[in-house]
């Protein structure tokens, strides 16, 4: 995480002013893997607040932990003139569960995500259609000799996404109001943290938010997997959160999520805090 | 009797679901009437002029008529018994090349306006969805 926050400071002067070009919270959060989004999902959203001719950078720091297991993820993005979106993320399982149970080795399964996203068109507030973005997601396992226990084929694979969100601004109860909708090309499993086959699905993934006032979002989410191993059942995930967005500089979200079945452990339920940070 | 109470319950229940505005106050009055209007727009000018992101735009604007002019066009764009007597909107921002940038900046000193009028979130949100539409009609004239 240290490293993280240094590398914040190096990409901070890179902006070389804070990038105020777009509607508070109109960057989404960084999710899991990295891309803006929710926090289990990608939105056609480009990380931060660039406008035209702007720079972007962000940093964040999130955890789901289920009891059995926690996800921890450091993710970093640059958002670019409101047209394109860098990030990368380091997602580490700890897998509690599984090492009691003598099952698996004393130790974390780290997979990093180098994603990319670029906004076709559209806009995500203004005009009729909503905004469109295509995303590519390259993901390495780190951890490739415990993955492949899990019976994954690879150690690294891709995804590739197309999504469309809209905000309304007068939505439900004339509140401002988000609705994202993701299709995935994926062979990773678990994320990429069980590995990665040789078969690709396709997968559907969905948000619904709400701003309450322009600082505070609160929102459900659902994101489809793939269920390929043999070894270990894999469920969708999905989640409800409360966002609070106090400025363009600091972002916190706090959720429930439901994660499924993880490596046999059926009802991974637990607490999800992303705390995200912009210079 | 009966049938005209079936269908106003008919209709009250397809509101709730459908056009929970319909039968409250227009948009207009929800802003506080001409009055409300006229707060609203002065804590525009304000802001705009306190803005140094876009202030340069409003340097030599002759603010009594520019606020003539947009109470007029709010007031008509909220419903209002108003006569709207400025130019078209791409017309009244020819020239000035207009960014996405700057009409979000300008969407923040109206929001920042809006607030200071003390103008409930609901209400904001009616007004600014209706004046977001114009957009492409504004930026880059
Ligand atoms: C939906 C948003 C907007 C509305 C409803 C609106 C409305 C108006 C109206 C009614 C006028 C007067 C027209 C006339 O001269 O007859 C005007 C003029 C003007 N507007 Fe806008 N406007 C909007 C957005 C913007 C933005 C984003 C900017 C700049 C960032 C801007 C800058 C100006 C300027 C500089 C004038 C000219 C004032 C002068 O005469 O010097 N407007 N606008």
């Amino acid at each position: 995480m240290r490293v993280g926050w240094a590398w914040l400071l190096l990409l901070s002067s890179l902006a070389a002013a804070a990038a105020d070009g777009r509607l508070l919270g109109s960057g989404g959060l960084l999710s899991v893997e990295g891309s803006a989004g929710g926090g289990l999902v990608p939105w056609a959203v480009i990380a931060g607040h660039s406008g035209q001719g702007q720079w972007d950078a962000l940093a964040s720091a999130s955890v789901v932990d289920s009891g059995d297991f926690d996800l921890r993820t450091g993710a970093l993005a640059l958002g670019w003139n409101n047209r394109m979106e860098l990030s990368f993320a380091r997602m580490s399982l700890g897998l509690d569960a599984l090492v009691q149970a003598n099952r698996f080795p004393d130790k974390r399964l780290d997979t990093d995500v180098i994603g990319a996203k670029l906004r076709l068109g559209g806009d995500l507030v203004y005009g009729r259609a909503p905004q469109f973005a295509a995303g590519l997601q390259w993901r390495r396992s780190r951890d490739a000799d415990l993955a492949s226990l899990a019976g994954a084929d690879n150690d690294r694979g891709y995804d590739v996404y197309l999504s469309a969100s809209k905000l309304w601004i007068d939505g439900i109860a004339s509140r401002r109001t988000l609705a994202s909708l993701t299709l995935r090309s994926t062979d990773a499993n678990q994320l990429g943290l069980a590995g990665f086959s040789d078969q690709r699905s396709i997968t559907l993934e969905s948000s619904l938010a709400v701003f309450l006032d322009p600082n505070w979002l609160v929102g459900i989410e659902y994101r489809g997997k793939p269920d390929r191993l043999a070894s270990a059942r894999e469920d969708a995930w999905s989640d409800v959160f409360l966002a609070w967005l106090p400025s363009r500089h600091w972002h916190l979200a706090l959720g429930y999520a439901d994660l499924g079945s993880i490596g046999g452990f059926p009802g991974q339920r637990g607490y999800y805090l992303s705390v995200q940070g912009s210079p | 009797m009966s049938i005209r109470i079936g269908l106003l319950l008919a209709a009250a229940g397809g509101c709730l679901g459908a056009c929970a505005t319909l039968p409250q106050a227009s948009l207009h009055q929800q802003l506080g009437g001409a009055d409300g209007i006229a707060r609203l727009v002065a804590a525009t000018i304000v802001e705009v002029h306190g803005d140094p992101r876009i202030s340069e735009l409003f340097a030599e604007t002759d603010d009594a008529y520019f606020r003539a002019r947009l109470e007029e066009f709010i007031c008509q764009i909220a419903d209002g018994d108003c006569d709207y007597a400025g130019l078209p909107m791409p017309d009244a921002h020819s020239g000035m090349d207009i960014s996405e940038r700057e009409f979000n900046y300008f969407v923040e000193d109206f929001e920042r306006a809006m607030n200071t009028s003390r103008l409930p979130l609901a209400v904001q949100n009616r007004l600014l969805a209706r004046l977001a539409r114009l957009r492409d009609e504004i930026i880059r004239q």
